[in-house]
């Protein structure tokens, strides 16, 4: 199946064998030129599922058997996060959330609370809404802007829009809420982990790149919290209060 | 000897690290925290290289440390390297 979406202010020409992707890419839809092509082939979707086996073995628990149709979406999004690259555009596994136009992400390994937290800004924050609740896309310029887009998870929260991002937040489970300012160096490790990386040197290099321009223009965040609605209150009162006093307008 | 697994070498506000790239990742998650000299070791390792080779090139860039000074400070990081299963010979 062949059609066009446009992701990131990207358009993208997708060649499927399955209807799957085109399914979940319905709301990106485009006519515009296709500024590249990604078209997954039957060996991309066995790495797909290589990929799952083993992380379900580092994981120590059993594989889930996808079915090739699933694996394939998750090809296509592997070849477009590489192409993106060239439009200094990284995909990051994190929530997206956003009140009006200022928007922050999330970022935590699976299985700490990043879909339980942005539940309590949705049920609490006023104006909040999900830009991408799994993996957002990031451009990196002068400023940042996080981007929806068709892969949001399980769960499908994702808006077709891209917003000013302020901040990065790395989120991890406590007894209490406490949120404060890290270092781009105190975090690298799991920004790195968090973010996606190529399979070939120039490519990495290229991501490592991108890592370092954006936790260096955006500020960054460690977010200790419970599943309370505090949680959400503790973390939009710092963050707001910082993004207007600097002055994200 | 050479790295067991490709790395990418990243430098941000004078700090510089060292990822591993592509399917090895799954054998080494983390990165390496380097100095320069350190850095330019995992640099020279990309290639297969000697201990002979390395030592002349560290001493010609490093001239305010003896040879003797160099060569212990790359056997130090070439041992830790090799723990970590990242160096083969």
């Amino acid at each position: 199946m062949e059609f066009k979406i446009r992701l990131a202010d990207v358009n993208i020409a997708v060649s499927s064998i399955y209807d799957d992707v085109y399914r979940l890419c319905r709301d990106y839809l485009t006519d515009g030129a296709p500024d590249f092509c990604v078209s997954p082939a039957p060996a991309d979707i066995a790495r797909e599922r290589v990929k799952n086996m083993r992380e379900a073995g580092t994981e120590g628990i059993s594989p889930a058997d996808y079915p090739d149709a699933y694996l394939e979406t998750l090809a296509v999004y592997r070849r477009i996060a590489a192409e993106m690259l060239r439009y200094d555009t990284l995909l990051m596994h994190g929530a997206a959330v956003a009140v009006k136009d200022k928007a922050w992400i999330f970022t935590a390994p699976s299985g700490t609370g990043k879909t339980t937290h942005i539940r309590l800004w949705l049920g609490n924050i006023a104006g909040s809404y999900v830009v991408n609740g799994d993996k957002p896309l990031i451009r990196v310029g002068e400023d940042a802007t996080v981007y929806g887009t068709p892969w949001a998870g399980k769960e499908g929260m994702q808006k077709n829009t891209g917003v000013k991002l302020c901040g990065i937040v790395f989120l991890e489970r406590g007894a209490e809420n406490r949120i404060g300012r890290t270092t781009l160096s105190q975090s690298l490790p799991v920004f790195i982990q968090q973010c996606y990386r190529p399979d070939d040197k120039s490519g990495m290099e290229k991501a490592l790149a991108l890592i370092g321009k954006l936790g260096s223009r955006i500020p960054l965040y460690r977010l200790q919290c419970n599943m309370l609605p505090e949680a959400a209150f503790t973390a939009f009162q710092t963050l707001h209060a910082d993004t207007e006093q600097e002055g994200y307008e | 000897m050479k790295l067991a697994v490709e790395m990418a070498v990243m430098e941000v506000d004078g700090e510089i690290s060292a990822v591993a790239v592509g399917g090895d990742s799954a054998k080494f998650h983390g990165m390496l925290r380097l100095n320069q000299s350190a850095a330019d070791i995992i640099r020279m390792l990309a290639d297969d290289t000697t201990f002979e080779q390395m030592h002349r090139t560290l001493c010609e860039a490093y001239t305010d440390s003896t040879p003797d000074e160099v060569a212990g400070l790359l056997s130090d990081f070439l041992a830790q390297l090799k723990k970590e299963g990242l160096l083969t010979e």
